[in-house]
């Protein structure tokens, strides 16, 4: 099981490194500048939280399913990445919601009625789904769909190191982007030991391993690679030092944006702020 | 800084009597003593754990003897000069000196090998515009220049040790310090490697290699200093000599006598593998 579960670690891994995956890939996304991207999609998601109907959520995942066609993306990949978990974990939230004692309004569907009888006992309460506690739950896993939709399609078509040269450019601390790189960069180193440790053990057994001694293997494993990362951050340290690191880091910017970029990014802004002025309207109109 | 280049008797590093010790009871180095001309090609050859890559780490400024003094340009490298934002000596030795790790990974921290090529420079105050001149070359100069845009996660040993010798080559150091370079290489990386180092010693670079590679030292070294499996300096002198001296190669642990049978009689003689 834990050699499994390590195996699977390193293969994810090594998935991760070698196949650039869609982020490779010709495409509308692949095309404009990490930056302009993150902005975009982070713009679009304070939109689906900021608007209020049903439809203007549908309007923004419309928009990602277009994005996502455009930039080579295959479409049910892409739906399962997003749709598997998400009516799981949201629902769990949502469902109490639809119920008269936590929305209260005009009921969709009586469950149980003041009065009515449950073997013995008599229902104090009437207990009903309600219209707006249903419309409610709807908007909340439509709003959490396309919040992971821009989220995993921004992660799809953009390579981890540009996504952390972009958090740069907005300014996020380089110190924080450098050890976010690093962690990325050594999560890999360590799980490379953890797995040939695995391998070792696998080697040196001959009968099947009792859950008792995997537990004391793992614990082992888990002291192992606690001071081989401690070795290895320290021989970075003075890596780092020999050439000249004094506690502050300078690094490179890398991207050069064009009149592409600003189109795709005033497009992304507009459509948003036509959304959220539209709530306005409706609010000020009662509609 | 020009006159400050090089310390009385045109020694770039001069040491005295260092001694260096990871806690109370565990010696790393006892009473070691010599100096290094600009120029030079020197090799530390010296048993496992008998203190070769502390030494380099010493020479490099990353840590400071126990007992002794050594001085780099002339001038007493101490924890205190040797702070970057401090020390105005601290970063015109950083130009000067760089070092190659033998854990290349521990070397290599940068999400893409171009930032982990351009990482000295900038750290160094090289306008950005000439960083990018200086990665261009270092790449080009290792034929590398293909990795640019890779992770070093994604890199065979080789190429993770090439690249690790372009981030130190970026900077411009005329000082090179090599920890078990030919360690993990295959043959043709290993023949490589060495025509470059000995290339780079042609160019006028003073390189100073850890090793316990006899061949390495033997291709690429005018100079070698012998540590023994006590933590001490057991001799030094030029490579033909020190090389040639099997006792002394022995003593230290870096040969050893092999016995085999050639019919009927049992036959021995000393025996130097090049890993």
């Amino acid at each position: 099981m834990v050699e499994r579960t390590i195996g699977a670690f390193s293969s994810f891994f090594d998935e991760s490194s070698y196949a650039e995956g869609y982020a490779s890939k010709k495409g509308l996304l692949q095309f404009v500048d990490p930056r302009f991207k993150l902005v975009g999609m982070l713009w679009l998601i304070v939109c689906v939280i900021l608007v209020t109907r049903v439809e203007w959520v549908l309007t923004i995942l419309g928009v990602t399913l277009l994005l996502a066609v455009a930039s080579n993306v295959r479409l049910g990949y892409y739906l399962r990445r997003v749709w598997l978990f998400i009516p799981l974990f949201t629902l769990v939230i949502a469902v109490p919601a639809m119920f008269n004692f936590v929305v209260p309004g005009q009921p969709l569907f009586i469950l149980l009625s003041k009065g009515d009888s449950l073997g013995p006992l008599v229902s104090p309460w009437t207990i009903s789904i309600t219209v707006p506690g249903v419309q409610g739950a709807i908007l909340f896993v439509l709003r959490t769909g396309a919040a992971v939709s821009l989220v995993i399609l921004l992660a799809l078509t953009t390579r981890w190191t540009d996504l952390l040269a972009s958090l740069q450019s907005l300014k996020v601390p380089k110190a924080f982007v450098m050890i976010l790189g690093m962690t990325y960069r050594y999560v890999f180193v360590l799980v490379g030991i953890a797995q040939d440790m695995s391998f070792a053990l696998k080697s040196r057994t001959l009968s099947p391993e009792r859950s008792r001694e995997v537990r004391k293997w793992l614990e082992a494993t888990i002291g192992v690679l606690f001071r081989r990362s401690m070795n290895m951050s320290q021989l970075v340290n003075l890596s780092m030092i020999s050439r000249g690191y004094d506690g502050r880091v300078r690094r490179a910017t890398r991207f050069r944006a064009g009149p592409f970029d600003w189109a795709f990014l005033c497009f992304l802004i507009g459509l948003g702020l036509i959304l959220i002025m539209l709530r306005n309207i409706v609010l000020i109109n009662g509609i | 800084m020009g006159s400050r280049m090089i310390g009385d008797g045109g020694f770039i590093f001069e040491l005295q009597n260092v001694s260096y010790s990871y806690s109370s009871n565990r010696a790393a180095l006892r009473d070691v003593s010599f100096n290094v001309k600009a120029g030079d090609s020197v090799v530390i050859l010296g048993a496992n754990g008998s203190g070769k890559s502390t030494l380099l780490k010493i020479l490099c400024g990353l840590i400071f003897p126990s007992s002794g003094t050594v001085k780099a340009f002339g001038s007493t490298l101490t924890e205190a000069g040797m702070e970057l934002n401090r020390s105005e000596f601290a970063r015109y030795f950083r130009r000067r000196v760089g070092m190659i790790f033998q854990d290349a990974d521990s070397q290599l921290f940068s999400p893409l090998v171009w930032e982990e090529v351009s990482f000295a420079p900038l750290q160094l105050g090289i306008p950005e515009r000439d960083v990018q001149k200086r990665v261009n070359e270092s790449l080009s100069l290792l034929s590398i220049q293909h990795l640019r845009d890779r992770s070093p996660q994604s890199l065979s040993e080789g190429e993770k040790r090439k690249v690790a010798l372009a981030s130190v080559l970026s900077s411009g150091p005329d000082i090179l310090l090599l920890d078990e370079p030919s360690s993990d290489l295959d043959p043709r990386t290993k023949v490589w490697l060495e025509s470059f180092l000995i290339e780079l010693h042609d160019g006028g670079k003073t390189i100073i290699t850890a090793t316990h590679d006899l061949e390495l030292a033997a291709d690429t070294s005018d100079r070698c200093i012998i540590l023994d499996e006590e933590h001490a300096l057991a001799s030094e002198g030029p490579t033909e000599e020190i090389l040639g001296n099997w006792n002394l190669l022995l003593n230290a642990n870096l040969v050893h006598v092999h016995a085999h049978r050639h019919g009927r009689v049992f036959h021995t003689h000393p025996h130097a593998h090049a890993e």
